[in-house]
């Protein structure tokens, strides 16, 4: 009784971070961008312009929402909620602070504590694509959303690939699909990003093209598409999708600490709760910063460039690295 | 559906488009994202400034020049106000002062228009930083611009017979700020773009147009030296005081995307070196031929005709004006090369992707106020 009374808490607790985490998300990307830009950024509203992500929520409830006459009205409706549903759940199984050893076993900081973690998170972040590509196709034969789902369809069946090529090789080493057991394994060795910089590379790479961020925001590339997949869409429908996409940053990057930085583990003042804590926070704000410095810093990339990439540089090296990561592990080379 | 209708893809790209720079309309027949076949559709922005000119007095024709190409009003306004000297044949008698301070007024706006050239390109290629630092050099340029006439966007600066109002001594010292400050500034611009592994890639081989093709379609400008050939009516046709100032005309072979924006690049510092040159030659003097400092004292040039030509940022601007001996023209005809440009769009986009479409249009320059008239 008490585990389901603690997954409701945990439930609630994680949605209410992970919401709040989303709606600060879209102040520090206008506020960091506007510094780089020589700018100011939203600041009338609240401190510094704090409160500027609630108003804009605010505003969008309530915009009309539209539907066109044309669409198919279930799917579009059913796109945003597909969207928002598998990100959130992909943040429910991400650990969100070290865990911690209570009288009555141990406490773990993450809704659901699976042993197939990873699997869940990329069951899920396949089925997220499906949001992009609903919303798309059901905008009623309007072209701009149809080529933009295009897209997406495209990039997420190269870039998702990738990303599971990668993150084999931390999986191969520590024998363990649960995130918590392979920051434990990462605590005996160095970190994995020393065994696997290459494995850490792609899935950097990976990373921004599976987020749908620049330099690889193709299918929703404002200049050319017009915002591609959701033009169609309005009011909070339309604040659904970024708000999922900014939750995919945050997964990707948690992902990343804890597969490739060792989690909440630190070089020095490591150990206890609230090292762990600082050193995890510390290690995923810097990627999710990464995500908007490139924002600020990058062009985009052409549709066939962006395959390029993928089928032709990053899957080759990929699939390379794992035949390494499984001959270094046969042998039992000295640091594997 | 048969299988013939599912080919291809008709898309509608505009008039409302953030990357058509304005109202172009293209009409793109995609086979999968590749470009079949482009139809450019103009006019959205017809104001019918030619028929205006008909029934205008030349002084009153003057701030029209300006909606032209709002973003270069500065040139515009000299173009005009040549063709007009040439047809009264005054040519000669335009006070050197004048023409100098035309000379820096015309090369501080092909910065400013460069500079939203630049911003706006790496927009539509997605890089969004260069634009706020690009207009951050321009408020200068407009803050220059405002102290010596009065107006940011329109200047109705450069009139018939020399200039409206002489420049001040403040305008001086911020043009010599500018000119210190601007070379360091553009390195930025280079940082975050000239050696950009993506910048190259969207940039290089795209939109290619070679010497020929360029010549034939009637390309002009920025546009015509990034496919190699090397022609710049302020070296060739000299007008104004351009020969008397040393300046180069940068020119790259490639004729792709790359090579324009490279153009343009160069151009911005070689107009920084006429400015140098123009703030040690000046002389004093008048800034306005007498006859011509009433605005209200009708013109009434002999019958007869003109062509003003000047080397504009977006390429060659042309007045061409017949004159029956009355205060108002008989006929008058712009060669606007934007519009020139549109109609060179489908040729270079052809085959190509619907990424590269906003890369060829932003390199190209447009801006419709001029197409359209």
């Amino acid at each position: 009784m008490s585990i389901v009374i603690w997954g409701i808490i945990k439930f609630i607790v994680v949605l209410s971070i992970v919401s709040v985490y989303v709606l600060f998300m879209t102040w520090f990307d206008r506020k960091v961008i506007a510094r780089m830009q020589n700018r100011v950024g939203p600041k009338l509203i609240g401190f510094h312009g704090l409160w500027q992500p609630l108003a804009d929520a605010i505003k969008s409830l309530w915009k009309e929402d539209t539907v066109p006459d044309k669409s198919y009205k279930f799917m579009f409706w059913l796109a945003p909620i597909i969207s928002i549903t598998t990100a959130f759940a992909i943040s429910f199984v991400i650990p969100f602070a070290p865990p911690i050893k209570t009288a009555s076993g141990i406490f773990h900081f993450s809704v659901a504590h699976l042993n197939v973690a990873i699997l869940f998170v990329f069951a899920f972040l396949g089925l997220s694509s499906y949001g992009v590509l609903y919303a798309g196709i059901s905008s009623g034969g309007s072209k701009y959303p149809f080529i933009g789902a295009q897209r997406e369809g495209a990039q997420m069946i190269s870039y998702e690939i990738i990303l599971a090529l990668s993150i084999l090789n931390p999986i191969l080493m520590s024998q363990s699909l649960n995130f918590e057991t392979i920051v434990a394994a990462q605590t005996h060795h160095l970190w994995y990003v020393f065994y696997q910089p290459v494995a850490f590379i792609t899935y950097l790479i990976a990373m921004f093209a599976v987020a749908g961020k620049v330099p690889f925001d193709l299918p929703e590339a404002e200049s050319e598409i017009c915002c591609g997949y959701f033009v169609e869409y309005s009011g909070m429908k339309m604040g659904l999708f970024p708000f999922a996409q900014y939750i995919v940053v945050l997964v990707l990057s948690a992902i990343m600490v804890l597969l490739f930085l060792g989690g909440w583990t630190g070089p020095f003042w490591s150990g206890g709760f609230f090292a762990g804590l600082i050193w995890y926070w510390i290690k995923v704000a810097f990627f999710i910063f990464l995500f908007t410095w490139a924002w600020a810093t990058f062009p985009r990339y052409r549709y066939d460039q962006l395959m390029d990439i993928g089928w032709k540089i990053l899957l080759p090296i990929a699939v390379l690295n794992i035949f390494w990561t499984g001959f270094a592990l046969t042998v039992g080379l000295p640091f594997f | 559906m048969s299988s013939s209708d599912i080919r291809t893809l008709e898309l509608n790209m505009g008039p409302q488009h953030p990357s058509t720079h304005g109202v172009l309309r293209l009409v793109l027949r995609l086979n999968g994202e590749k470009i079949e076949h482009t139809t450019p559709i103009v006019g959205y922005l017809h104001r019918g400034f030619e028929k205006m000119a008909e029934n205008m007095t030349y002084q009153q024709f003057n701030p029209i020049t300006d909606r032209l190409n709002y973003i270069t009003s500065m040139n515009n306004n000299l173009t005009y106000a040549m063709a007009m000297e040439k047809l009264l044949g005054v040519e000669d008698k335009v006070p050197e002062r004048a023409q100098y301070i035309r000379v820096i007024v015309a090369e501080l706006n092909r910065i400013g228009s460069h500079l939203i050239w630049l911003g706006t390109h790496a927009l539509d290629i997605g890089a969004m930083t260069p634009y706020f630092y690009c207009f951050r050099e321009r408020e200068m340029i407009v803050d220059m611009f405002e102290e010596i006439s009065g107006a940011r966007l329109l200047y109705d600066y450069v009139r018939i017979g020399g200039v409206a109002k002489d420049i001040t001594a403040k305008f001086m010292d911020m043009l010599k700020e500018f000119i210190k400050i601007f070379p360091e500034r553009q390195k930025e611009y280079h940082t975050l773009l000239t050696k950009n592994r993506i910048w190259l890639k969207r940039t290089k081989d795209v939109g290619v147009i070679n010497a020929e093709d360029a010549i034939n379609w009637g390309i002009s400008g920025p546009a015509l030296r990034g496919s190699g050939i090397e022609w710049d009516l302020r070296k060739k046709k000299p007008y104004a005081v351009y020969s008397e100032l040393n300046f180069d005309i940068p020119y790259y072979p490639e004729g792709d995307v790359y090579a324009r924006y490279l153009v343009r690049m160069d151009e911005m510092l070689q107009s920084i070196r006429i400015l140098e040159q123009c703030i040690n030659k000046i002389p004093e003097g008048p800034y306005m031929m007498d006859e011509f400092k009433k605005v209200s004292k009708p013109i009434k040039p002999p019958a007869g005709e003109s062509y003003g030509y000047a080397e504009n940022p977006t390429g060659e601007l042309g007045f061409y004006i017949i004159s029956e001996g009355k205060n108002k023209p008989y006929r008058m005809k712009i060669r606007a090369p934007s519009f020139v440009h549109a109609y060179a769009l489908p040729f270079m986009i052809k085959g190509s992707l619907l990424s590269d479409v906003v890369a060829v249009i932003g390199s190209l320059d447009f801006v419709f106020g001029e197409s359209d008239r």
